[in-house]
């Protein structure tokens, strides 16, 4: 019979003791991230934060936006003025790579899904970035691209002197989709149901005609459950002088005059009239008639211009703007926009007196009455050590 | 015969064989502490960063006259989380914006609590 098995002395249960314990603190700190490597990474991150920061602050980002999103954008110029700011604020050994993602019209203009900029147009970046391992990268989201675009707008034109309005318009806003119409029920099918066809504004410039109840009923419904805004002017109101149309603009008809003065600006602090002075005067027809509003109590509304009447030296209200809010939800809000001019503008920039003037007055008013919303788009850097590519 | 080979420790070689083992385990757990205390200060500092964008961006858009509720501030978190991969919870009530921005490392958690004043929507 074989008596076979292992001995195990004291002396080895000490070694085995031991074995164990180095094992065991072996594997507890065995990927202990090396300081040097770990305090350049936190170096190479807070570069990347401050410079993104840098640029956001001094206006750079915004400066190369609004590049991208002009008439004909200039995507070269946007990359030149960020290569250069970025290698002003970063130290020559370390490059960089910007992304600015594009909104989706954007990108359908000029065939990238994002602006990328390297530290010169050299193609071999990219590979370089492909196979970086030691990255460092900050992101920050822009407001900037507020997409004002690619307006749907929707008018109401009766005379030929709006189609030239109009047509000014398209001239100074060319992605802007406007749709004209004197058809009170294809009217009516635009406004009536919220979808892709609903316009971001209606523009009633000089209505001729009073709508049918069930329009302005339709009209005044979308407008209240902020499908569209609403900007009008001319002798719309006066021959639309109803609740609902009294609603919408948030403003009550009281007279119509035709001895007039020029009508000047009160409140620069909106975006409407931002571009003017206090006191500025907006030439106007003196033939044509301006209208005297009295803004509806208990609507938030902003007077923006105002007349002066020669006759009685009495303010009146010349540009009206409501900016009115329903809580849907608990901090869920709908907004309604209107705004309304007292004046013929449209008369009054075809035959040449303030065009310029009135022609920017009521593309800010189309703009800020949209339902549009911010758009929002990341903005990543990448930073590493490295020598030029 | 049975093989009697091996090594003989004296008492004085096992406890300074403990006292090196001691000393290497907190060294490197010194190592770890300092590299864990490295990653929460950029995390730290990526989540702040975070939340002073946040900040900024509902400021200006308040100023512009945008309409900032509830769901444009859904949506700016959600762009957020998306690319930047830090959540981020805002919401108003009145005319105060909430902002949270929360990270978790582990065991640990980085976060920013910020406060905006903004014209009542």
């Amino acid at each position: 019979m074989r008596d076979e098995g292992f001995v195990l002395s004291l002396d080895a249960v000490f070694a085995l003791l031991l074995t164990t314990m180095l094992i065991a603190a072996a594997v507890k700190l065995a990927p202990p991230v090396l300081g040097y490597q770990e305090y350049g990474y936190e170096r190479l991150s807070r570069f990347a934060s401050d410079a993104l920061l840098c640029l956001e602050r001094r206006g750079t980002l915004s400066e190369a936006i609004r590049m991208l999103t002009q008439r004909i954008p200039l995507p070269e110029n946007a990359k030149l003025i960020l290569r250069e700011n970025l290698r002003s604020l970063l130290p020559s050994y370390l490059q960089f790579r910007l992304d600015i993602q594009l909104p989706p019209h954007l990108q359908a203009k000029l065939g990238v899904q994002r602006l990328t900029v390297y530290p010169d147009d050299s193609p071999a970046w990219s590979a370089t970035f492909e196979n970086l391992e030691e990255i460092a990268t900050c992101t920050r989201v822009t407001t900037d691209f507020v997409i004002l675009e690619n307006l749907r707008i929707l008018a109401w034109v009766d005379e030929s002197d709006e189609n030239i309005f109009l047509d000014n318009i398209h001239n100074l806003r060319p992605n802007w989709i406007l749709i004209r119409t004197n058809d009170e029920a294809y009217f009516v099918s635009l406004i009536g149901q919220l979808n892709e066809n609903t316009p971001h504004v209606v523009f009633l410039p000089d209505v001729d005609v009073s709508f049918a109840a069930s329009t302005r009923r339709t009209l005044e419904r979308g407008n209240r459950n902020g499908w569209y805004g609403v900007v009008g002017g001319g002798a719309t109101m006066l021959n639309n002088n109803t609740p609902e149309f009294r609603r919408i603009f948030a403003a009550r008809l009281r007279t119509s005059r035709t001895q007039t003065q020029d009508i000047r600006i009160v409140d620069n602090t909106h975006y409407i009239t931002e571009n003017f002075q206090i006191g500025e005067n907006i030439p106007y027809l003196d033939d044509m008639p301006q209208y005297r509003y009295e803004p509806r109590r208990g609507v938030p509304v902003y007077v923006l211009a105002q007349s002066y009447w020669t006759s009685r030296r009495r303010d009146n209200c010349a540009i009206i703007a409501k900016d009115s809010l329903t809580q849907i939800s608990p901090g869920v809000y709908r907004r309604e926009r209107a705004v309304l001019f007292n004046t013929h503008f449209v008369e009054s920039t075809v035959r040449g007196v303030g065009e310029n003037q009135w022609l920017t007055l009521v593309i800010r008013a189309l703009e800020w009455s949209s339902r549009k919303k911010p758009e929002f788009e990341p903005v990543t850097l990448y930073v590493w050590r490295g020598p030029h590519a | 015969m049975p093989d009697q080979r091996g090594f003989i420790f004296s008492g004085l070689s096992l406890l300074l064989i403990f006292t090196i083992t001691l000393l290497l385990s907190a060294f490197l757990s010194s190592l770890r502490s300092a590299s864990e205390s490295s990653s929460i200060r950029i995390a730290g500092r990526n989540v702040a960063f975070v939340a002073e964008d946040v900040e900024y961006n509902v400021s200006k858009l308040a100023a512009a006259g945008f309409l900032v509720d509830n769901s444009l501030l859904r949506d700016l978190g959600q762009v957020y989380f998306q690319y930047g991969g830090v959540p981020v919870k805002a919401w108003i009530i009145e005319n105060l914006i909430y902002i949270y921005v929360g990270k978790s490392l582990g065991i640990e958690n980085v976060q920013c609590r910020k406060v905006v004043s903004v014209a009542a929507p």
